[in-house]
């Protein structure tokens, strides 16, 4: 009985918004044949040159605007995941890791030992790049590293702060997202999860370093003048290294 | 209706976007003029037409189709009326005393009336009933199944005002079912 009638309403119900579909079409038809008639009557009307360019200029600023908001987008997508990297990170650092010796990798004991001493710094002050830099980063960010070598098509896209650490994002135009994160180093151990990955380790700038790497994304992890650094991208090992040994401190 | 060479799924949103700017802008704007009868009224409502349009690229498929160019037409007169209510400082009000308001707006009820409705052959004693913006929003409604979100988006209006002013819309369409009925009785 109570299925009868969920039927005979549901039938209802189409026939009802068939017969307003009806009205519909005819109201359509009825409004598209008055405009044309409108624009037939007026042939010679021009839409201004100056409202034109105007329009169009507007599309390209909403068009922008939007891409931007897309971009912020997918950029907070991998912040959250460098931010979760940097969280592994630093649960690490201060020796809170609960090991699991067959899937993680101790890496930075060794980095430790043989990085004491503060290695080769080029620092930046002034000029237009940097002011540029600046004017991207967010307010107050001072005394950071700062890729001063980026593959073709790389430009800057985002930078959050979590806690200690700060994520700078760079994209390119195939939406390909590089990720560098730095914060500040204590003295512990560091692992990583190594698992289903290629791993192996590497010199920056004379420093030793880790890298992974998993389905063409390498991640590049060293440390340098009391800094922990991950580099992350879908680049080569070669170039990741090359972006790594560029990195200039700006002021 | 379909014409691949202006099948926009394989174009930027920003050739899409001029393409139907070049396509319709005059059409449009003629329109503006005729509601609004004052070239700088028309210009700022073509301006805003194009925003909304832009915001709403996703739901145009075919640059060069009836469908298409209706939805644009709904926009367009929308923004236009608008525009016109400010210049004018108008508002629309609610008469009291509108016999619309003495059938009750129980769905069930409103779509047996229909239901039961016959379809005449001339359609005009249905449409006269309905204002322009009326007209618009059972197009969107019941021709392009829109949901109430997406009508409020392109009214400016809350989800609230559209199921009012459908509500309302199918009240005075089941007075015109109702009264032809008698008519037929008596």
């Amino acid at each position: 009985m109570v299925q009868n009638n969920n039927e005979l309403n549901k039938a209802i119900k189409a026939r009802s918004d068939g017969f307003l579909a009806y009205i519909a079409q005819a109201a359509e038809e009825d409004m598209l044949e008055e405009f044309d008639s409108w624009e037939k009557n007026n042939p010679d009307l021009k839409v201004p040159k100056e409202l034109e360019s105007r329009i169009l200029n507007n599309a390209d600023e909403f068009h922008k605007k939007q891409k931007h908001k897309q971009l912020r987008n997918n950029c907070i997508r991998f912040l959250k995941m460098a931010a979760i990297i940097m969280l592994v990170v630093a649960i690490s650092f201060s020796g809170l890791l609960i090991s699991v010796e067959a899937f993680r990798l101790k890496i930075f004991d060794f980095i430790f030992e043989n990085n004491k001493e503060f290695t080769k710094v080029v620092t930046v002050e002034s000029g237009s790049n940097v002011l540029t830099i600046k004017k991207n980063l967010p307010e107050g960010w001072q005394g950071l590293f700062y890729p001063g070598y980026l593959p073709d098509g790389y430009l800057f896209a985002e930078a959050q702060e979590t806690g200690d650490s700060k994520t700078i994002v760079f994209k390119n135009k195939s939406e390909a997202i590089l990720i560098l994160t730095q914060g500040p180093l204590y003295e512990s151990e560091m692992r990583v999860n190594n698992e289903g990955v290629e791993s192996g380790e590497v010199l920056v700038d004379g420093s030793p370093a880790f890298w992974t790497s998993r389905k063409g994304e390498v991640t590049l992890i060293w440390n340098q003048n009391g800094y922990g650094f991950l580099l992350y991208g879908p680049e080569s090992l070669s170039e990741m290294i090359k972006i790594a040994e560029g990195l200039l401190y700006i002021k | 209706m379909t014409n691949s060479k202006n099948s926009t799924s394989n174009i930027s949103d920003k050739e899409k976007f001029e393409s139907i700017y070049f396509t319709y802008s005059k059409y449009l704007y003629v329109m503006g003029l005729r509601i609004l009868k004052d070239e700088g009224y028309a210009s700022d409502a073509l301006q805003n037409c194009f925003l909304r349009i832009f915001e709403n690229l996703h739901k145009i498929k075919e640059v060069d189709s009836n469908q298409t160019k209706s939805f644009l037409c709904i926009i367009m007169r929308n923004e236009s009326i608008n525009l016109y209510r400010k210049k004018k400082n108008m508002e629309q009000a609610t008469d009291p005393f509108d016999e619309t308001f003495y059938i009750k707006d129980e769905n069930s009820e409103v779509e047996e009336i229909f239901a039961r409705a016959e379809i005449k052959k001339d359609i005009q004693v249905y449409l006269k009933e309905l204002n322009e913006e009326e007209r618009d929003l059972i197009i969107l409604k019941y021709l392009k199944e829109y949901s109430h979100e997406e009508i409020a988006n392109i009214f400016h209006i809350s989800q609230d005002s559209v199921r009012q002013k459908l509500s309302r819309i199918r009240k005075k369409l089941a007075i015109v079912v109702m009264r032809d009925k008698e008519k037929e009785e008596a």
